[in-house]
């Protein structure tokens, strides 16, 4: 046995084990081939409330919060016209993320496709995507974009350098939602895929 | 022997699994797990191929949050514009697209927290071909519903992995600079306006440096260009418009070198007058 063999596989070993880390390995049933790891790209989203999904909890065009989801979410709701009726709700920081890249690359964040299930018919939901330090030429941000009801796609954030340390992109999403007074109050769910590639 | 290579072979495959667990670990794993994290290596894949041989390899996928994931994979054709955007394309409709040719299992996976995946592909490529690719994304569902009372909204995070396959034979890239525009910007930077294209057949990530000194010699700084490491594809024309800075309001002397090739690097200085 070729004893050189394993001081590159003993740094490996020495590595996967230094970390906070320790991931169990499960391989797809199909063929065995040479393998070539290089280079990382991490994507991460905290909810203020939970860790991939926020509710705003009951809503009505009246602007009305549930205390609940007031006190625990920090919802601000806007009764626009009390009398009459449409009325926003915000929730500022509803998600920080963070993307690490190693080697660094250019990365872009937008909304690939987004469905809706639900009894409410709503107006509409908005999200505001910002980045610490601002984005190469614009701000801090692409502003508030709809959900889309269908695709095509939405840029949130883009053409931005990732790296990693002190180079990780880091920022929030800000939720902001729109009840009109036709709406119907009643549940309602958003699944948005968002997307963060480079080429 | 056939034991001792048997042995080898699986120490070796053994510790390139666990490397894509300490790439993690070392260069961007939080003190604490966050709730949805998700990684992926490599994060590029640029396999140069001789004509009809067949490519293969791995994706490792991890799942370092707080709650298990259902991993789905889809396969998307991708343009890039002369801004250097990126488009999707219904997978198999672009000419240089590698979906058609390409395997990849498991399509379906659910992954617990602190495990990873191997995603295993492979590609039986046709003799005659310069240059194909495809985006290979991996959509990650919560294997539960999340949200269930009163209005709400989930995300779902999708990552890239985009897979170029080139031939060995083609073309090697040679960018042409067709032109190169430098001024100050209001806010006291420097502004370039680089128009450039690719002549050959295979990619080329140009890195590039800027080198600002004052004439005085008061001020000298380096600044990289292209540090995301876009690539012009082949064929393609591609804008950068940059800045660097903040820069004195001094004469300035601007040295630019950028990797045009493999052999080659473009090298030019301007001179830049004081800002009035």
């Amino acid at each position: 046995m070729d004893k050189s063999l394993f001081r590159p596989i003993g740094i490996m070993f020495m590595l996967a084990s230094a970390g906070s880390i320790s991931a169990a390995t499960v391989d797809s049933p199909t063929l065995s081939v040479s393998a070539n790891v290089q280079g990382v790209f991490i994507f991460q989203i905290n909810g203020s409330t939970s860790g991939q999904s926020f509710s705003f909890g009951q809503v009505n065009a009246q602007g009305d919060v549930s205390p609940t989801i007031a006190t625990s979410s920090g919802v601000t709701a806007t009764a626009e016209s009390p009398s009459g009726g449409s009325a926003t709700y915000e929730k500022l920081s509803a998600f920080t993320w963070q993307v690490v890249s190693s080697p660094r690359r250019t990365v872009n964040i937008y909304i690939s496709s987004a469905s809706r299930a639900g009894t409410m018919n709503v107006g509409q939901l908005l999200l505001h995507m910002t980045k610490t330090g601002g984005l190469p030429g614009a701000g801090t941000s692409a502003g508030y974009v709809a959900v889309p009801a269908a695709p095509p796609s939405t840029d949130l954030v883009g053409g931005f350098p990732a790296g990693t340390g002190a180079n990780t992109a880091s920022g929030i999403i800000d939720a902001h939602l729109q009840v009109l007074d036709t709406d119907t109050p009643g549940t309602n769910t958003w699944t948005i895929t968002l997307t963060a590639n480079g080429v | 022997m056939d034991d001792h290579f048997d042995r080898q072979r699986r120490l070796i495959e053994t510790a390139i699994r666990y490397s894509a667990a300490a790439i993690l670990a070392v260069v961007g794993a939080p003190a604490l797990p966050a709730q949805t994290s998700v990684a992926i290596s490599p994060h590029i894949i640029e396999k140069v191929v001789r004509p009809g041989q067949g490519l293969s390899d791995i994706v490792s996928f991890t799942n370092s949050g707080k709650e298990p994931a259902q991993v789905s994979l889809e396969l998307a054709d991708f343009t890039v514009d002369e801004n250097g955007k990126a488009h999707d394309r219904p997978p198999g409709t672009e000419p240089s697209s590698l979906a058609p040719f390409l395997r990849i299992a498991p399509p379906t996976v659910r992954v617990a927290p602190q495990q990873t995946v191997n995603f295993r592909y492979s590609a039986q490529l046709p003799a005659a071909f310069t240059h194909y690719r495809v985006m290979i994304y991996f959509l990650v569902r919560p294997v539960t519903a999340l949200v269930a009372n009163g209005a709400g909204f989930l995300i779902v995070p999708r990552l890239g992995v985009p897979l170029y396959a080139e031939n060995i034979g083609a073309k090697p890239a040679s960018l042409h600079i067709d032109s190169i525009f430098w001024a100050r910007s209001p806010e006291g930077s420097l502004y370039a306006d680089l128009q450039l294209r690719n002549d050959g057949q295979r990619n080329i990530r140009p890195q590039g440096l800027v080198f600002v000194r004052s004439a005085n010699g008061r001020f000298a700084r380096q600044f990289p260009f292209n540090e995301g490491r876009e690539p012009v594809l082949p064929s393609q024309s591609r804008q950068w418009h940059v800045t660097f800075g903040p820069v004195p309001r001094d004469d300035l002397s601007v040295d630019f070198r950028l990797t045009t090739s493999a052999t080659k690097t473009f090298h030019e200085t301007y001179e830049i007058a004081a800002a009035r």
